[in-house]
């Protein structure tokens, strides 16, 4: 996981373990530090209660003294520490109370000792006052009647029972005093070794994984710097490469603009031949379309023609028709001359003018047969060269139908091409003017591949000053690494 | 000059030819026959051997065991029985349109009928062959015609002498 680290973690890390390992020592440092202060405070509490308690004792025994004093000699002197005495002992018993607040055992024992403080003064009192009446006897007798004294073994008894007590509370705050004293010292010298060694080891923890992680960092900087330096070497080279590489394409792309001008005249040569071709098409179509009215004509005529030719035909039947009545004519004229020619015969001499009839009349017949068989061969003739001249018509009908049909074809076609020429003619009119935008483009690319050849001088320049830095990265890397291994050994 | 000339020449070798041919003789009468078909086969038949020729007659058939006899036809308002050339001379009876009838000059009126009349011919006799018919009776020579090679000569009175006898024969047979 802190494998993961980064420097600065891994230093706020151990920075931060060292500082609560200080704060802690520190922290329990101060508390025992506060308690021995606390416990010396009540030593010197409970002090003070016992100097209090014994400055009660003593200014109870002014009290004493000097009453017997004044019942003595008299000497109002006396009375003036009389007075005094009184009212330090109940300053020093307001003291007490105040001193003993929080025990109230101690509380108990003052507020039993309060009237017996005042019942001593007022027996000091009373034998004062004896003795300002009385005069000396009257005061000693006073003072003789003991309650003085039982009054006063009283109060020390009291006062001894609150001494013995501040004792006990002395010796135990004493011991409880010693004790934080001792913790102190202890946490403090403990805490400070402890404190002491922790840093060490999170110091060398920190310097341990940060010369590792270095050291390994290092040692990539060292490989990467060397395979820098190899890459850069191919950047040079390649940088060379790429710039000679670059004069070459300007070369070449000069050469494409000589080029794309030259495509740009012939494209506009293309055009102008495009647009003289669509005019000569449309010439075409004009000459098409009046060979197609021609065609129709010629069509309409062969129709006549076919019309006539039947028309012909059927005249030629009623010829045929009337023929052979005529030749039905002849074969019964001849039937006639022959039988007339035989009777003729069987009349002998007086049948031969008769048969000379009949002969020629036979002769007739024959003439009209063959003239009948030769009009008939004529009209056979006639009829199968109509009949041929129909079909011959009929046939170049269907070819001028086909002629017409594949003038329609080609008047179509010429249409088409009409139309191809003219999508010709935007075509060439957009290539020339694409050409010449590509000369434009080229003659743009030519700049920019001068500035990328410029570009490419300067990256191999570039190059071999990040060759140059390369070789000095590697070297610092070197040198970096001899620190770190130098150290770690170290 | 020329055309002058080529007339003169013209009217000179008419005149030559004029009497260098043989001064003429009494012409040959030539013979009078029928040019007739029968079953494809040109037959003549001499118009003196004729009675007469008629064409689309009405024929009546006749039941007979002749298969010959076609029937009987009215011509000239008399009965006449009629043959089929083409089954007499052979061939196969009924097998054409036999419209015409050429009645035999005789005795007893005699009609054959045959299916195409070419016409008349007159044939020069030296053109004539006489010969018998050997296994064929009725024909009686043969005779040359102009452009049409020789054809033979039918003797219609040969066949009504046959068709006579037969006759006679089934008429004695019958009366026996």
């Amino acid at each position: 996981m802190m494998k993961d680290w980064t420097f600065g973690r891994i230093l706020a890390v151990g920075y931060a373990v060292a500082g609560a390992i200080l704060l802690l020592v520190a922290a329990v440092g101060f508390r025992s530090t506060v308690n021995l202060v606390e416990d010396g405070a009540l030593v010197t509490h409970t002090h003070d209660v016992r100097r209090e308690l014994v400055n009660l004792v003593a200014k109870m025994t002014d009290v004493e003294t000097s009453v017997r004093g004044f019942v003595i000699s008299g000497d109002e002197a006396h009375l003036t520490l009389h007075e005094g005495a009184q009212a330090g002992v109940r300053d020093t018993l307001a003291r007490l109370r105040t001193l003993t607040a929080d025990n109230p055992v101690q509380q108990r024992r003052f507020a039993d000792l309060a009237p017996l403080i005042e019942q001593r003064i007022a027996i000091s009192e009373r034998a004062l006052a004896a003795r300002r009446e009385g005069g000396v006897q009257a005061g000693i007798a006073a003072v003789r009647t003991g309650e003085g004294k039982q009054a006063m073994d009283r109060i020390r008894a009291i006062v001894a029972d609150a001494d013995r007590e501040e004792e006990a509370l002395l010796a135990r705050r004493a011991a409880a005093a010693a004790s934080s004293a001792s913790w102190t010292e202890w946490t403090i010298v403990g805490g400070s070794v402890l404190g002491l060694v922790l840093v060490v080891a999170i110091g060398w923890f920190t310097i341990r994984m940060l010369t590792r992680r270095i050291g390994s960092a290092v040692g990539h900087v060292e490989s990467s710097s060397a395979e820098l330096q190899a890459a850069a070497n191919q950047q040079v080279a390649s940088a060379r490469e790429q710039a000679g590489a670059m004069n070459e394409i300007a070369t070449t792309i000069r050469e494409l603009i000589a080029t794309s001008r030259q495509i740009a005249e012939s494209a506009q040569r293309v055009a102008q031949v495009a647009e003289d071709t669509a005019a000569t098409s449309r010439d075409g179509d004009k000459a098409v379309e009046t060979a197609n009215a021609s065609i129709s004509g010629i069509r309409r005529q062969v129709d006549q023609i076919v019309e006539h030719m039947l028309d012909l035909g059927r005249k030629s039947q009623q010829i045929g028709a009337v023929l052979d009545i005529v030749s039905e004519l002849a074969e019964q004229s001849n039937i006639l001359a022959i039988n007339a020619t035989i009777e003729a015969a069987g009349a002998g001499d007086a049948g031969k003018r008769f048969s000379v009839v009949a002969d020629e009349i036979r002769k007739l017949s024959d003439r009209v047969a063959d003239s009948t068989k030769e009009i008939r061969s004529l009209i056979d003739d006639m009829r199968a060269a109509v009949n041929t001249t129909v079909m011959a018509t009929e046939t170049g009908s269907k070819a001028v139908d086909a002629g017409s049909r594949q003038f329609e074809a080609v008047a179509t076609s010429f249409r088409e091409i009409a139309g191809m020429i003219e999508t010709t003619t935007d075509a060439a009119r957009e290539i020339e003017l694409s050409t010449k935008q590509q000369s434009t483009a080229v003659e743009q690319v030519n700049i920019a591949t001068s500035n990328v050849a410029q570009a490419a001088t300067e990256s191999e320049a570039s190059s071999g000053q990040i060759l140059q830095t390369a070789s000095e990265l590697t070297s610092l890397a070197r040198d970096l690494a001899r620190i770190v291994r130098r150290e770690t050994r170290g | 000059m020329s055309g002058g000339g080529g007339s003169a020449g013209d009217l000179r070798a008419a005149f030559d030819r004029v009497f260098a041919e043989p001064p003429p003789g009494r012409p040959e009468r030539p013979e009078p026959f029928l040019h007739i078909g029968v079953a494809g086969q040109p037959y003549l038949v001499a118009l003196a051997e004729v009675a007469g020729v008629h064409a689309g007659c009405t024929i009546a058939p006749l039941p007979s065991t002749a298969h010959e006899l076609l029937g009987l036809a009215g011509i000239r308002g008399e009965p006449v029985p009629v043959f089929g050339l083409a089954a007499l001379l052979g061939g196969a009876a009924g097998a054409e349109d036999q419209r015409w009838i050429v009645l035999a000059a005789g005795p007893v009126p005699l009609g054959f009928a045959f299916d195409m009349l070419e016409g008349y011919r007159g044939i020069a006799p030296g053109d004539i062959v006489a010969g018998d018919g050997g296994q064929e009776p009725w024909l009686g020579g043969t005779a040359a015609m102009a452009g049409a090679g020789r054809c033979p000569i039918l003797r219609l009175a040969v066949l009504a002498e046959m068709l006579a006898a037969r006759a006679d024969r089934a008429n004695r047979e019958r009366e026996r």
